[in-house]
């Protein structure tokens, strides 16, 4: 498991997708964080001349609460590209045939499998460093730079980054465990692209608009990552995901990991090769 | 060394309703080096993907020194292959090609450099395999077959996009790691590619084993064929049809007026005899030399010999 687990994580540095996409998604979580925070912390501002029940009845979070709200757009928008990049560490090797050799100097596929669920989760870690700097250091600066207040005093703050993190680094896995699914990449973009932007964001506005307040939606792999941050864009549309605890989240999503791996391990990834 | 056998049993192998491989039965011995020769169609990918645990068999089974492929612990370090589809990402280098294979093969870094300069790859080792010639990639391909110092070789179509110098540098390689005791298949297309190659050829056919021999057997399976013309044609024809030859009749051509027969089957010195026996004056008598192609193509096209 050692070997495979080496000849993994060296497949997946020595190509130069794992940092294009990081950038990529640097990149927009930096736009993103800077436009937001400027939005809100305007908003406030704005809002600031009414009387306080008004300012209640906005329903908005305020100060140390919106900033993380703010920053919790790293989980919430770029879970695609942890996701993306374990899939691709399977689609890839399908695409250009070098799964050939994979197999040939690993046979158990089984061990191929483990050791790319495994290596994918320092990997999405590394994701989530980045993306979650990206969306807060320029997001806290604009905040601060206003007269704000960016909440990195506050234990509540740190804590949020760390569960941030460990969504990143569990998407990786689940995104292993899609690829091993869907081993052709063209199709997995299809599909990765169309749950993560149309089906979940639909499935997740029904129960509001029905007015039911659980559901099984809560434990759609997006719902269950933004309940891992615990605070997310998504509740300002009414789509609580408070109601569920992190640790749990955490282990649920973690879950899906595993339960795709599964499914992927006994209709896919064990068929022939050629 | 351990002297490895590959022995191949009732090997079957169906996707849905095309049988690419039949009740294929051989032995490949080590020390030497053993052509796996067929048209292009005839089932030669798939029976090696199929030794090496990467398609599920139908039915029968190929085994290592008794062993299958899959059971082997670190099987690349015994049994090295390179597959027909070269298999790179054209966005790893040689050198990182090899070193994410190296840690499951079993062998260390340093080795993946020293097999790149084996295979004339060195100064390319930093370059990327998009970047690569045909002839690059077939050299790469080997390297990783190589990469962890193999008792068992099998290569898919070897010569296949490489020069001649490439050609010739796979002959003297393969020999040498023949003589070293090591068990040694090539496939090919060509008999003509590898039969300064190869000792022992294993012929098949729509997937069935067609012809199982040394090479100096398949050469002795060559009929003698020869030019006959004489000044009577009919008296001729009669002669060969008497004499119950297989005979074809050649257009007049260059260096030739008279119609001529081509007789497959008697010696020249045979046909003479009867000619002069019967007092047939021959004006045309020339052995040819059956080549090896021609044998190949005789076993191939029909399934079989005639
Ligand atoms: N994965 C596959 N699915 C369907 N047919 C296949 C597959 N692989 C090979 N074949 C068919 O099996 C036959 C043998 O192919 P192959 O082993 O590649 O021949 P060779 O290597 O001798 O040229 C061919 O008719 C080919 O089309
Ligand atoms: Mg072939």
């Amino acid at each position: 498991m050692t070997a495979a687990l080496k000849s993994e994580f060296r497949k997946l540095f020595s190509t130069r997708m794992w940092w294009i996409l990081m950038i990529c998604a640097a990149a927009y979580l930096a736009f993103m964080g800077l436009l937001m925070a400027f939005s809100f912390q305007f908003g406030t501002q704005e809002l600031s001349d009414l009387p306080p029940e008004a300012q209640e009845a906005t329903g908005l979070p305020r100060g140390a609460a919106m900033a993380r709200m703010i920053y919790s757009m790293a989980g919430s928008f770029a879970y695609i590209f942890p996701l993306l990049i374990g899939a691709l560490s399977i689609t890839q090797e399908y695409r250009h045939k070098t799964i050939t050799p994979t197999f040939l100097a690993e046979p158990r596929r089984y061990v191929v499998l483990g050791a790319k669920l495994v290596a994918s989760l320092p990997m999405g870690f590394v994701y989530g460093l980045v993306c979650v700097a990206a969306t807060a250091l320029p997001a806290a600066l604009v905040l601060e730079i206003m007269g704000g207040d960016a909440g990195l005093g506050q234990t509540e703050t740190w804590a949020f980054f760390g569960r941030a993190l460990l969504d990143f680094t569990v998407w990786a896995s689940v995104g292993v465990g899609l690829g091993s699914l869907i081993t052709n990449q063209v199709a997995l973009i299809v599909v990765v692209l169309a749950e993560t932007q149309a089906v979940e964001p639909i499935l997740r506005m029904l129960p509001p608009m029905i007015g039911q307040d659980w559901t099984w939606t809560d434990y759609l792999p997006g719902a269950v990552g933004d309940a891992i941050q615990g605070a997310s864009l998504y509740s300002l549309m009414g789509m609580d995901t408070g109601a569920m605890p992190w640790g749990w989240a955490l282990l649920i999503l973690l879950g899906w990991a595993v339960a795709l791996a599964g499914l992927g391990y006994a209709f896919q990834f064990r068929r022939d090769v050629s | 060394m351990v002297e490895d056998v590959i022995e191949v049993s009732h090997l079957t192998k169906r996707f849905g309703s095309l049988t690419a491989v039949e009740d294929l039965s051989f032995q490949v011995q080590p020390g030497r080096v053993t052509g796996f020769l067929g048209p292009n169609g005839a089932g030669k990918t798939t029976t090696l993907r199929l030794a090496l645990g990467l398609i599920r068999p139908t039915g029968g089974g190929v085994t290592f020194d008794g062993q299958k492929y899959a059971a082997i612990p670190r099987p690349a370090h015994h049994i090295g292959a390179a597959l027909e589809a070269a298999s790179f990402h054209p966005g790893r280098t040689a050198l990182a090609h090899l070193k994410t294979l190296a840690p499951e093969v079993g062998v260390s870094d340093k080795r993946c450099m020293e097999i790149l300069e084996l295979v004339g790859l060195k100064a390319d080792a930093k370059r990327r395999v998009g970047q690569f010639s045909m002839g690059m990639r077939g050299r790469l391909g080997v390297a990783v077959a190589l990469l962890g110092d193999p008792g068992v070789l099998l290569l898919d179509e070897p010569t296949n996009g490489l020069d001649p110098e490439g050609i010739s540098w796979i002959r003297s390689l393969l020999r040498a790691m023949a003589t070293q005791g090591r068990t040694i298949l090539i496939s090919s297309h060509l008999l003509a590619e590898v039969e300064n190659t190869v000792d022992d050829v294993i012929i098949i056919a729509k997937g069935r084993l067609v012809h199982n021999s040394s090479l100096a057997d398949l050469r002795a399976l060559a009929r003698p064929q020869t030019i006959v013309a004489a000044n009577d044609p009919p008296a001729l024809g009669r002669l060969a049809a008497g004499q119950g030859w297989a005979a074809q009749p050649l257009p007049a051509g260059p260096g030739r007026t008279d119609a001529a027969l081509m007789v497959t089957g008697p010696t020249a010195a045979e046909i003479g005899q009867a000619a002069f026996a019967s007092g047939l004056a021959l004006t045309q008598l020339a052995s040819q030399v059956a080549g090896l192609e021609q044998i190949f193509f005789r076993l191939t096209e029909g399934g079989g010999l005639k």
